[in-house]
């Protein structure tokens, strides 16, 4: 299982969105969406949902979900972190 | 998912307006449910299409946007509920994949097979499978939208 890093989902970002600025700018609560922050659309939000569900195996359910659990990268790595099955030690 | 691609029953569509098109620009002669989330458009190519004389003057082809386009409004009845409400328009977003994988002649049926792979929200993710002649000429995958998207200001 993948961990969930503030890297590991820039990365998705810049595999799966059109991105209109440097990916490298795009902090932990830099916004998703919005004229102020990285400004995604709905395509780019759904292809996330998809990456999200195929790296993690833990589904982004509805368009609800997706606005909450998409608002930054901090915001979606703890909602990701808090879905994953405990570690074996 | 929406109600109508839940009844389970294969449904044979003859119908001049499956799709909000006018009469030249339409892309699906026949639409045939398959699947609860499945089904399969028929285009007959027309040799007489006007396209086909400059695309390419001598060597005619099926342009290539246009098998996309096919896909599309293949989608787009699926969408719509086999064409039950053709006033209430989808619309391309995305061609998120698409390969073109032989040429396609005039005179040929183009085949779309559409499977609805994930809705969320107004969006609709469709896998296509194009052949035409029993072989396989273009694959991929489209978004389409029940709304249209603002355009966003650079």
């Amino acid at each position: 299982m993948y961990e969930a890093s503030v890297e590991s989902l820039r990365e998705i970002l810049m595999q799966n969105c059109m991105l209109k600025i440097d990916p490298s700018t795009i902090g932990e609560e830099t916004p998703l969406f919005g004229p102020e922050g990285v400004g995604l659309d709905s395509l780019d939000a759904l292809q996330i949902v998809i990456a999200v569900e195929k790296r993690y195996g833990i589904a982004i359910g509805d368009p609800n979900t997706a606005k909450d659990a998409l608002q930054s990268l901090g915001v979606l790595r703890d909602w990701i972190q808090k879905r994953l099955p405990p570690q074996a030690v | 998912m929406v109600s109508f691609l839940t009844d389970g029953l294969s449904r044979m569509i003859s119908n001049q307006a499956l799709t909000p098109h006018g009469p030249g620009f339409r892309f699906i002669d026949r639409f045939e449910k398959i699947g609860p989330a499945e089904g399969m458009g028929w285009k007959f190519l027309d040799p007489s299409a006007g396209f086909f004389a400059d695309h390419f003057p001598g060597n005619p082809l099926m342009p290539a946007v246009l098998v996309v386009e096919c896909a599309a409004q293949a989608a787009g009845v699926l969408l719509m509920g086999d064409g039950k409400n053709p006033t209430t328009p989808v619309f391309l977003a995305s061609i998120d994949q698409f390969r073109i994988l032989t040429p396609i002649s005039p005179g040929e049926t183009l085949e779309t097979r559409v499977l609805l792979e994930k809705e969320f929200g107004p969006l609709a993710i469709c896998a296509i499978e194009c052949s035409a002649s029993g072989r396989a000429v273009a694959r991929g995958k489209i978004t389409l939208s029940r709304e249209i998207t603002k355009p966003h200001s650079s």
